[in-house]
């Protein structure tokens, strides 16, 4: 069975996040290298950031993101996602989704969250940055695969910051994930 | 961090492209410092295609619209359409054969 990790645009494209926020020039090796190294083929998703706001674009929540219309654009892009999750479970192939925790739209089961940042791009000093919950983008791509009847693939998403230069304990975490 | 690590150079890899027996080209796209933009397979639903073309050319465009370095691995048809669709034409376009003529064509552009 051919095996399909539908990841988040960053993970293959650090030029798609935010300035001050790319870990890396180009391909995010250390999770690359853990999905290709056990036989997963790769399939990415759109940034729902970088065709809505730009590469100019502030650090942001998930807050922020959640109007009408980040959402129909949301909802156009996993339109096409769905379809191409679709495909490959038509062919039989397994699939997995790889966010990215801590995202405001990529997450999976964390996401940046205030509900009064805005402004001036400052946290405020008390504030948590993150909270349980998907971010906006697998939050609307699982509501369209559930639409479409398609029972939703295992999901998990990594996170870009770590102790160290590669983040030892998120690699582990996804390796883990695709033993599953 | 780096304060911008991003190497403001993406490369679109078409599906067939990416990987024969002389030839691992994300791998040689992360030692480069590009990243990649994964094109859709061929044999995708046509309507499902186009859409991720159009997705696609539109990261294209914005990556363009910064003077980020940019390059078509392989071939992939209605590629040229969908960035024809936002106002572009195709980038450069390499169809290597070996790791290091990709590495020298990357390091050039």
């Amino acid at each position: 069975m051919t095996r399909v990790a539908f990841v988040a645009h960053c993970i293959l494209n650090q030029n798609a996040r935010v300035a001050g926020g790319a870990y890396c020039a180009g391909i995010h090796a250390p999770f690359v290298e853990e999905l290709r190294g056990r036989g997963w083929e790769l399939a990415q998703m759109p940034c729902p950031e970088l065709g809505f706001a730009g590469l100019n674009r502030f650090w942001a929540v998930r807050e922020q993101y959640d109007t009408l219309a980040f959402r129909r654009h949301c909802r156009r892009i996993v339109d096409a996602v769905a379809g191409a999750i679709a495909a490959h479970l038509q062919r039989g192939d397994e699939v997995v989704i790889l966010g990215v925790d801590g995202s405001p739209t990529m997450g999976v089961h964390l996401t940046a969250s205030e509900a009064d940042l805005g402004g001036r791009p400052e946290w405020p000093d008390s504030a948590e940055e993150l909270s349980e919950g998907p971010g906006i983008l697998i939050e609307e791509l699982l509501a369209e695969l559930r639409s479409r009847g398609i029972e939703a693939p295992r999901a998990i998403g990594i996170r870009h910051a770590g102790s160290g230069p590669v983040p030892d304990r998120e690699r582990a975490k996804l390796a883990s994930f695709l033993d599953g | 961090m780096d304060p911008d690590a991003r190497g403001r150079a993406v490369a679109l890899v078409a599906a067939e492209a990416r990987e024969s027996e002389s030839l691992d080209v994300l791998a040689v796209l992360e030692r480069c410092g590009w990243g990649a933009m994964l094109l859709p397979p061929s044999w995708y639903p046509a309507e499902t295609a186009r859409a991720l073309l159009d997705q696609a050319a539109e990261h294209v465009h914005e990556f363009a619209r910064h003077g980020y370095r940019l390059a078509l691995i392989g071939a992939r048809l209605g590629l040229r359409e969908a960035l024809e669709r936002v106002g572009l034409e195709l980038p450069p376009a390499i169809d290597p054969v070996s790791e290091a003529e990709l590495s020298a064509y990357l390091t050039m552009l």
